[in-house]
């Protein structure tokens, strides 16, 4: 069974005082399996953001469902969402999202204090992800006196620290460097390599060229998608590259 | 022409866009403008020249002024900060978008103009339209005979208004200038997005500011005399203040850090996400808080001691004065009453009244030999007049004078005694004293004309004696170096036919003649003290000096309270915003939005309700020496003032819970648009 499946997703955005209403997904269906590491593309507007939205149940799809592990996150109530996000989901975002208010080890503990967990054991936790992201030192600054990539890789942590079924990933290099960016990138290689299934969406071919397959979206619907097979970075970074000029076009890339 | 018109309508919309902002100091604005006027304009009012004691009132009025004027400077200054701080990104876009630094300066003159034009006219429109009303109540107030005629509009009064304010805006305007020029555009974008320091804990600011605290309670509690309480009080006031500061600012940050470091405290979802929170509110508000908090104090402070003046004086009023004239001869205990005195002073009261074509009415008084000293397990010990917890004042009557004054017809044992209190509510079935004797008591419910205004500082024991000649010859025996803590007094009361202005000028005519013959010769040693009163002129004194004390607490508890309101209302709105994100954030990470709405509401209510308690504490502290005032004003009604207190906190409480209701929606509103 897969881990995570996308059937058919629709989501239409109604305005709420009339308007025209937008289609921002037509019909998405894929599945992402256990230890998999799968980067999503496509142009603003695209339907990227609805699509993450979605699987990470932060919002509803108009038809259409999402199952995660077997369990269809529709039918999930409201009021368990957040919990079942927490112990299933892990997040990284773009501007990092880290709480200016809490040092970064306090930012990492945040979703475990949120489910009740003993204080022993998220220092436990916390001492080999710390290690493994190079932030031990970083742990009693707060957000403000570290840098970007610091930042990130904190938050990597934050998501990380939960031992999620599947980390989910927004443009996670978008606020970066280019070094501070291959420095992300690698992290994400690395604890792929040892189990975690990622989903990562993003519009940097860069980023995409290390995942092990690329889905590309347009106009709400899954446009092609490759397979990096046996291709090292530069060869599938060209490939991804070949893709996205056709993109545009609408001709068919195969 | 073109191009000032275009500068014109950008700060209207500006201030328009922003009106969430902008109303509310708008409103405060006004509301001190308006203040500021009506005590100009009633510290010069005619009634006041018609009432007796016009001019106390008038000194207080113009008080009352100076420290309205100063306090609009400092607050309308402060919380103008907040708002231009909010504008500063706008500006920074009109800056990136080509607008030179010379054009913003124009909008913001043109902002402060509008701002500026509009408090003083609302301010003073209103000011004009209520002064009437409020002249009228000062005249009720003060128990005023006449109305005088009034002009609608009081030009110094609005000249001194508009004088006043227009130099607060122009500071202000400067200050938003000084903002503007120092700063680049991307500055001015990046005036809200700073990133915050986090708050570390000071903790020997906290233990200086603990330690300030305790000390000026240790002095509020100690002081018992009450002429060194009204002369320590204000070093108190001021030693209160310092400590509240740094309290809020230090000592909160210390507290948060404090738990952070229990870390089976903070670890919990309860208190994680509050105490780290709070730790960095308070940083940011603790000075806001203590502003609060110091303004409630004061309003609690000036609306129960003058409400409990006005109350408490004017009983006292009836019990001290109970007729319409009141003459006394006091003796040094030693040298006991002098008779021939007494009588002339009685014959020369009569031939007066004659003169003033009235007869007396109501005649009473006698003889009253009162005593200094403290009161302790039934033992009373004569000594010097001192203030603690244990001075009192017996007062000792000879049964005869008492049968003589109320009319009944007791008899006393040798050993039995009746007696009365004032200002404590002392009961015992025997009391001694000390050296003396030892009665057996029995309880009285009568008010004896025998009372000088100086009993009103202490609790009262007057005790009615068979023999009271025997008494004090042993007391003169017991203690050979009887000095002034004791007096024999002679009380001469009546009531006559004569309009209040008569019985002051027969008061005059008595007092005059009585040092022109009798004075020289009642005792040259100077121990001999005489007054003469008259409740007419005492009342009207009174009612100048305690209502027009109660006023000017009304109307500055007015401005303290709409100051109090504009600044909370300022914290909800800056802190909505700031949360707005904060919220969005815990919500990706997996905190669902009852959990989110629990944490924010315990701490919005801890850090709303954290001055109140204060304030609280702070009144509870301040009571022992506020009483010790009201003594020196010759009110010791403890009573009265703890309920006068009480009632105003709870009164002040639930105006408090009002607006933290009314705020903590708009509050709601904001985070939850996220």
């Amino acid at each position: 069974m897969a881990l995570l499946e996308a059937q058919n997703l629709k989501k239409v955005y109604t305005p709420r005082f009339g308007g025209q209403s937008v289609q921002a997904l037509t019909d998405v269906s894929f599945t992402v399996e256990e230890g998999e590491y799968v980067a999503v593309m496509g142009e603003s507007g695209s339907g990227k953001s609805p699509l993450l939205n979605i699987l990470a149940a932060l919002d509803r799809p108009t038809a259409g469902r999402v199952l995660l592990d077997g369990v269809d996150l529709n039918l999930i109530k409201d009021n368990v969402i957040a919990d079942f996000r927490r112990d299933h989901l892990g997040f990284v975002f773009q501007d990092f999202n880290l709480l200016d208010t809490f040092s970064v080890r306090d930012n990492i503990f945040l979703p475990l204090v949120l489910a009740g967990r003993d204080s022993r054991e998220m220092e436990k936790r916390l001492r080999p992800l710390a290690r493994r992201l190079r932030i031990e030192e970083l742990l009693d600054h707060y957000p403000y006196e570290v840098s970007g990539g610091q930042k990130q890789r904190a938050a990597i942590a934050r998501a990380l620290i939960t031992e999620p079924r599947l980390v989910l990933a927004d443009e996670p290099t978008g606020a970066l460097d280019s070094r501070a960016s291959d420095e992300l990138l690698s992290v994400f290689s690395e604890i792929n390599r040892e189990g975690q299934t990622i989903m990562m969406v993003t519009h940097s071919a860069r980023a995409a060229s290390r995942a092990g397959r690329v889905l590309f979206i347009k106009d709400g619907k899954v446009f092609h998608q490759l397979f990096r097979g046996a291709d090292d970075y530069d060869r599938m970074y060209e490939r991804i590259h070949d893709t996205l000029i056709l993109l545009p076009s609408g001709g068919d890339p195969a | 022409m073109k191009k000032t018109l275009f500068y014109f309508r950008l700060a209207a919309q500006g201030l328009k866009k922003n009106y969430r902002l902008t109303l509310p100091w708008l409103l405060a604005a006004s509301g001190m403008t308006l203040m500021f006027y009506l005590v100009a304009f009633l510290s010069d009012s005619d009634m006041l020249t018609v009432i007796r004691g016009g001019d106390t009132v008038r000194v207080l009025l113009a008080l009352g002024r100076g420290v309205i004027s100063v306090f609009s400077v400092i607050f309308l200054f402060y919380t103008h900060a907040f708002l231009i701080r909010r504008r500063m990104r706008e500006f920074g876009l009109y800056n990136v978008l080509g607008m030179r630094k010379i054009g913003l300066a124009r909008v913001l003159l043109w902002e402060t103009l509008m701002l500026a034009g509009l408090s003083l006219l609302i301010g003073l429109g209103l000011g004009i339209a209520v002064s009437r009303a409020a002249e009228l109540l000062m005249g009720h107030l003060l128990h005023a005979e006449e109305i005088t005629a009034f002009s609608p509009i009081h030009l110094p009064a609005v000249t001194m208004t508009a004088i006043l304010f227009l130099i607060i805006f122009a500071l202000i305007y400067i200050r938003s200038l000084m903002t503007l020029g120092k700063s680049t555009a991307v500055d001015l974008l990046k005036t809200e997005a700073v990133g915050e320091r986090p708050p570390k804990a000071n903790w020997s600011l906290a233990l200086i500011g603990s330690l300030l605290l305790i000390a000026a309670y240790a002095i509020a509690l100690t002081i018992t005399d009450p002429l060194q309480a009204v002369v320590y009080f204000f070093g108190d006031v001021i030693l209160v203040v310092i400590a509240t500061y740094i309290l809020f600012v230090a000592g909160s940050v210390a507290l948060c850090r404090g738990l952070m470091l229990n870390k089976r405290y903070y670890y919990q979802p309860r208190h994680f996400i509050s105490v780290s929170s709070m730790a960095f509110r308070m940083k940011r508000n603790g000075a806001g808080l203590a502003s609060i908090c110091i303004l409630c104090t004061m309003v609690l402070v000036m609306l129960s001691s003058t409400l409990c003046l006005n109350i408490g004086m004017r009983e006292n009023q009836m019990v001290l004065y109970p007729r319409q004239e009141d003459v006394s001869l006091s003796w040094d205990i030693g040298h006991g009453w002098d008779e021939e005195a007494i009588a002339s002073t009685r014959e020369l009261i009569v031939e007066e009244a004659k003169k003033a074509g009235t007869g007396l009415k109501q005649v009473s008084g006698g003889r009253v030999a009162e005593l200094y000293g403290t009161l302790a397990r039934g033992v009373f010990t004569p000594s010097d007049l001192v203030f603690n917890a244990q001075s009192h004042q017996l007062s000792v009557v000879s049964l005869q004078e008492y049968n003589a004054i109320t009319g009944k017809n007791e008899r006393l044992n040798p050993d039995e005694a009746l007696y009365m209190t004032r200002n404590t509510s002392w009961r015992e079935k025997k009391l001694a004293v000390e050296n003396v004797g030892e009665w057996t008591l029995r309880f009285v419910d009568d008010l004896l004309p025998l009372h000088s205004a100086a009993a009103s500082l202490l609790p009262v024991i007057t005790l009615v004696v068979p023999d009271a000649n025997g008494l004090l010859a042993t007391l003169k025996a017991a203690y050979p170096e009887l000095s002034p803590w004791g007096y024999c007094s002679w009380f001469y009361v009546f009531d006559t036919e004569l309009d209040e202005a008569g019985q002051i000028a027969l008061r005059q005519a008595i007092r005059d003649r009585f040092v022109e013959e009798i004075r020289a010769s009642a005792a040259s040693d100077g121990s001999f003290s005489y007054s003469f009163t008259s409740a007419a002129a005492n009342l009207s004194d009174f009612y100048s000096l305690y209502g027009g004390l109660l006023y000017l607490g009304v109307l500055l508890s007015v401005v303290f309270l709409a100051a109090t309101v504009l600044i909370i209302y300022y914290k909800q709105l800056s802190e909505g915003f700031e949360d707005r994100e904060r919220f969005s954030i815990m919500r990706k990470v997996g905190m669902t939005r009852d959990m989110i709405r629990q944490s924010v509401n315990a701490q919005v209510l801890t850090v709303f309700f954290a001055p109140l308690v204060m304030a609280g504490l702070h009144m509870c502290f301040a009571f022992p020496l506020i009483r010790r005032m009201l003594m020196a004003f010759g009110l010791a009604n403890a009573g009265l003032l703890a309920l006068v207190t009480g009632a105003c906190f709870l009164l002040f409480g639930a105006l408090y819970l009002f607006v933290y209701r009314a705020t903590s929606h708009l509050y709601y509103q904001i985070v939850s648009d996220s």
